[in-house]
């Protein structure tokens, strides 16, 4: 295999009318604007605010397309079964790096028990690269704990590298180099998630059934927020989480999306097509590939390899943030990573979907600088606007006064406002009328839930908006900010928390409102909705971070939780929430042994 | 004693083969990946860069 699978003809018709919808939308804001702008006068700022309204509704106008795209109901497939024959060799991969030895390996017990109760054969390897001493003892106790309640001696495996290079990408990659040639495929985790057997069961069988696919994704569902802040992410990932990726599905085709994790390998194909190379370079732009999954789809379909993602597989599960300094530290990493993709634009053979895919990863970061640059020149353009002159020519009896500009910039605010929240609305519409918001608390309760988290998104969006600009000039400032171990776990935050983390954008917020009042009053009242969060951020981060009760952002796997969520939680208590006692394993580590 | 022993300290458990917790030893090679474009000239941008060069100039 050497040659991109080509789309076929519904993905192209798919692409062709959301980039057009895109487009159309992008002209009509930029026309709305430049109506609004030339009312004063044309100068250079007007031309900037164009190209910047341009981009950015094009942006929004794209993930709206998605979610439209996503509507209509998948057709029923039948359920494929495993295929006779040899019973595939399947390995379960955990990467885990300076994680939470108990909850990750009661997670692993969960998955062992629904594996076996699944009928899957599949051995479990934990690859380590935690590289605290002191860490890396509690995993191995926690390692024989999880081999004396499983009795999984001789199929779930552990081993800790000394050197951890490539991070995660490294960790496994070294694990294929190693131990590859032992399987047929492997299902690669992170440490927070969790599968059911039969979801892994039936990955095993779509790959058996499709010899070209390389990669199977699935959707994993948040599970176990506690927080406002997390509920929120939860709620949003189990609503509109689904049509967003069948929109995906269907705009991607063949050439689909890798999101590290919950996934399914063929290990042939990833071993002859997924080894990355270090990029020239220092950090950030070169070095360790930090987002690897997007590079690794892109590599798999360069060879060949159909990747797909498919929401309809059951039984998938990963846990969230629960505050948003945890989201903005995770979208730092994030940010740095596919601004790397800069550098892989260019890279040889990619189809261009994929090209188009690590162009879309970099918009994700770069378009709240460019919604941060508009509102700028808006108000530059503002203040070097000439004053109105009402009397053009001479010898006018009555004054002309300049038109009123209110309503082309009303309707530029209410569309984009529209392409945010219309999506949401028809995914709500469409959970109504097919029943899917009996899970989520019955209808006006669903509805409910998408309105307060309407809400809340617009007023978290002006802190994203600063943490991402940062993130994004820290990056092109050649900041490198490593990737971090997640912190998981991170619950309430304090008001002090809040103040220290967030009194920069209250700062910056509160200098925006002074200066745009002295200099553009006109403009005050637009500019409220963006600035008052922002002056309010510390408090907004900690209210956000605080415990909720379950009146609002009812998702379903609360009310039945899935079996491998019951086991979880159940051996869970059996292990206390603490590091199980276990006499520490007088041998010592052996260069790459594992224990 | 065990492998098991050895690594827990722990007598009583089935004797498996060591190293029991280490994943089979079966090597699947993974050539590297070509990600970035050599210095060699891209005939596509050499053109570009030609006809947007003066003559004079070139």
């Amino acid at each position: 295999m050497a040659t991109p699978l080509p789309p076929d003809r519904r993905t192209v018709a798919t692409r062709t009318l959301a980039l057009t919808l895109s487009l159309v939308a992008a002209l009509a804001a930029t026309v709305l604007l430049i109506e609004a702008a030339v009312q004063d006068g044309r100068d250079v700022w007007d031309v900037v605010r164009s190209g910047l309204i341009f981009i950015s509704t094009a942006w929004l106008a794209w993930g709206a397309a998605l979610a439209f795209t996503g509507l209509a109901p998948a057709r029923p497939v039948a359920a494929v079964e495993p295929a006779a024959g040899p019973v595939p060799r399947t390995v379960v991969l955990v990467p885990i790096c300076n994680e939470d030895p108990v909850t990750t390996f009661a997670r692993i017990a969960a998955m062992d028990q629904s594996i076996r109760a699944a009928g899957v054969e599949a051995d479990i390897a934990i690859l380590s690269d935690t590289r605290d001493a002191g860490g890396a003892l509690r995993e191995r106790h926690a390692y024989v704990r999880l081999l004396q309640i499983t009795g999984g001696t001789g199929r779930i495996f552990y081993r800790r590298r000394n050197d951890n290079r490539g991070r995660k990408a490294g960790n496994v990659e070294d694990f294929i180099r190693r131990s590859g040639g032992a399987y047929d495929y492997a299902v690669i985790l992170d440490a927070d998630s969790l599968m059911e057997g039969t979801a892994i069961r039936t990955m095993i069988a779509r790959m058996q059934a499709d010899p070209k696919l390389g990669l199977l994704q699935t959707l994993p569902r948040i599970i176990g927020a506690q927080s406002l802040f997390g509920r929120a992410v939860q709620f949003a990932a189990a609503f509109h989480g689904p049509v967003f990726t069948r929109g995906l599905a269907r705009m991607q085709g063949q050439t689909g999306p890798f999101w590290g994790h919950n996934a399914i390998v063929r290990m042939r194909a990833f071993a002859e097509s997924c080894a990355l190379p270090e990029l020239s370079g220092k950090p950030p732009f070169g070095g360790h590939i930090l987002s690897h999954d997007y590079v690794e789809a892109a590599l798999l379909a360069r060879a060949g390899w159909a990747v797909r993602v498919d929401p309809a597989i059951e039984g998938s599960f990963e846990e969230g943030p629960e505050n948003i300094l945890s989201f903005a530290r995770r979208d730092r990493r994030w940010a740095q990573g596919n601004l790397q993709h800069i550098r892989l634009l260019l890279a040889p053979g990619l189809p261009m979907w994929s090209r188009f895919v690590f162009l879309q990863g970099i918009f994700a970061y770069l378009v709240s600088l460019l919604w941060g640059a508009f509102m700028i020149a808006s108000i530059v353009a503002t203040i070097k606007a000439p004053p109105p002159d009402y009397f053009p020519e001479p010898h006018l009896l009555f004054p002309v006064f300049p038109s009123d500009r209110t309503k082309e910039i009303t309707t530029l605010v209410f569309g984009i406002a529209g392409l945010l929240v219309l999506p949401k609305v028809a995914i709500l519409t469409g959970a109504v009328l097919s029943g899917r918001a009996r899970g989520f608390g019955g209808g006006l309760k669903a509805g409910l839930s998408v309105l307060v988290e309407i809400a809340l998104t617009s007023i978290i969006a002006p802190l994203m908006l600063m943490y991402q600009s940062r993130a994004v000039m820290q990056v092109f400032a050649g900041r490198d900010g490593g990737w971090p171990a997640n912190q998981r776990g991170e619950g309430s935050l304090t008001l002090g928390q809040g103040v220290q983390a967030g009194l920069w954008i209250s700062a910056v917020g509160v200098a925006a409102l002074v200066l745009v009042a002295r200099v553009a009053p006109e403009l005050t009242l637009w500019l409220t909705p963006v600035c008052l969060p922002m002056v309010a951020a510390p408090l907004i981060i900690a209210l956000t971070s605080r415990a909720v009760g379950r009146s609002v952002f009812v998702v379903p796997d609360e009310a039945a939780p899935a079996p491998v969520v019951r086991r979880y939680h159940a051996i869970l208590a059996e292990w206390g929430g603490a590091a199980p006692a276990v006499p520490e394993p007088p041998i010592a580590e052996a260069g790459h042994a594992p224990v | 004693m065990s492998a098991h022993e050895n690594v827990t300290g722990q007598a009583g458990m089935d004797v498996v083969e060591a190293p029991f917790w280490a994943p089979p030893e079966a090597p699947l090679d993974m050539p590297h990946q070509v990600l970035e474009r050599s210095a060699q000239p891209v005939p596509f941008l050499d053109r570009l860069l030609h006809a947007l060069t003066p003559r004079a100039r070139a």
